[in-house]
């Protein structure tokens, strides 16, 4: 009687110790496949056509003969709007003092439209001049702004009924 | 009965008999009169060239225009589409400069009817052209 009661014990224990090893095992597995770290979040607001701007201008001042040089960041993956832009354009280029000043212009000319609730046919006529000097991804940023303040009807178009430009 | 007469009440009866055809060919056929219509929370404005020309609005419109630029020394400029529209007291735009878009434009006519949507940021995402014979032609 007493070996079978030992024979029992022993096989609890053995049985409790098996449990013990294979939940440690799963936990095991489990943190395996979590990733091992959580991914970097980047928590600050950087628009990359303004730093490019910026880093144009630097590098413009620094260098004027550096004008047609290819441009060192690219956007990782850019919208296929960007990319074809920016397929038809040599403008992989550092810009122009002039389409930087054409760029500061026409946001401070939506700035000053928000400003009014309006477009008139003045600034119209301004964009207008400003268009050719600007390089794609200017045109593209410019004319989103513009385009998000007409939607959300900040401002009111009181110039020729649908030209923007 | 005159000579004169005869004639005139035969011309007459001839063009009362031709009044119930010239009905029937003038009603005939789909027609449809699309206002510009927008909606701003789904990003999404539509309309018929003929049937916003013919409104009894005084601003009412809709349509594309793509601007291409002589191109300077340092960029080859690629042209840019703006479609836009208003009605009542609500203007739209959209712009882009993504090919597909641009020539989804170049199919525009007088009597086509529009419909396009954007992105939150202001980006051309659809546009549909449509020629269809109900649409409204433009009376000028």
């Amino acid at each position: 009687m007493l070996a079978i009661a030992a024979s029992a014990v022993w096989q609890a224990r053995a049985n409790a110790r098996l449990e013990r090893e294979l939940g440690q095992l799963v936990t095991r597995l489990d943190h395996a496949r979590e990733p091992t770290s959580a991914p970097a979040q980047c928590v600050a607001s950087l628009d990359p056509t303004l730093l490019r701007q910026e880093v144009s201008r630097a590098l413009t001042g620094l260098c004027p003969s550096s004008v047609a040089q290819p441009r060192a960041i690219a956007p990782a993956v850019p919208s296929p709007a960007t990319a074809n832009a920016e397929d038809q354009s040599p403008a992989n280029a550092v810009k122009s003092d002039e389409s930087i000043k054409a760029f500061d212009d026409a946001n401070r000319l939506v700035d000053d439209a928000l400003a009014r609730h309006t477009w008139s046919q003045r600034d119209v006529e301004a964009l207008r001049g400003m268009m050719p000097v600007l390089d794609a991804q200017a045109r593209r940023d410019v004319l989103q702004r513009l385009a998000q303040a007409v939607n959300a009807q900040q401002i009111a178009v009181t110039g020729d009924s649908h030209k923007f430009f | 009965m005159g000579k004169w007469a005869k004639i005139s009440v035969l011309g007459l009866s001839i063009g009362l008999l031709a009044i119930p055809f010239l009905g029937k060919e003038a009603a005939a056929g789909l027609k449809s009169n699309v206002l510009v219509g927008v909606n701003l929370n789904d990003r999404h404005a539509w309309g018929a060239m003929g049937a916003a020309r013919n409104s009894s609005s005084l601003v009412e419109y809709i349509g594309c225009g793509v601007e291409t630029a002589w191109s300077s020394g340092l960029f080859n400029l690629p042209p840019v589409v703006t479609c836009s529209g208003r009605s009542g007291n609500t203007t739209f735009m959209c712009t882009s400069m993504d090919t597909k878009i641009i020539d989804a434009t170049r199919a525009l006519t007088a009597d086509a009817k529009l419909d396009f949507t954007w992105s939150p940021s202001g980006e051309c995402v659809t546009l549909d052209v449509s020629i269809y014979s109900d649409n409204a032609a433009k009376i000028p």
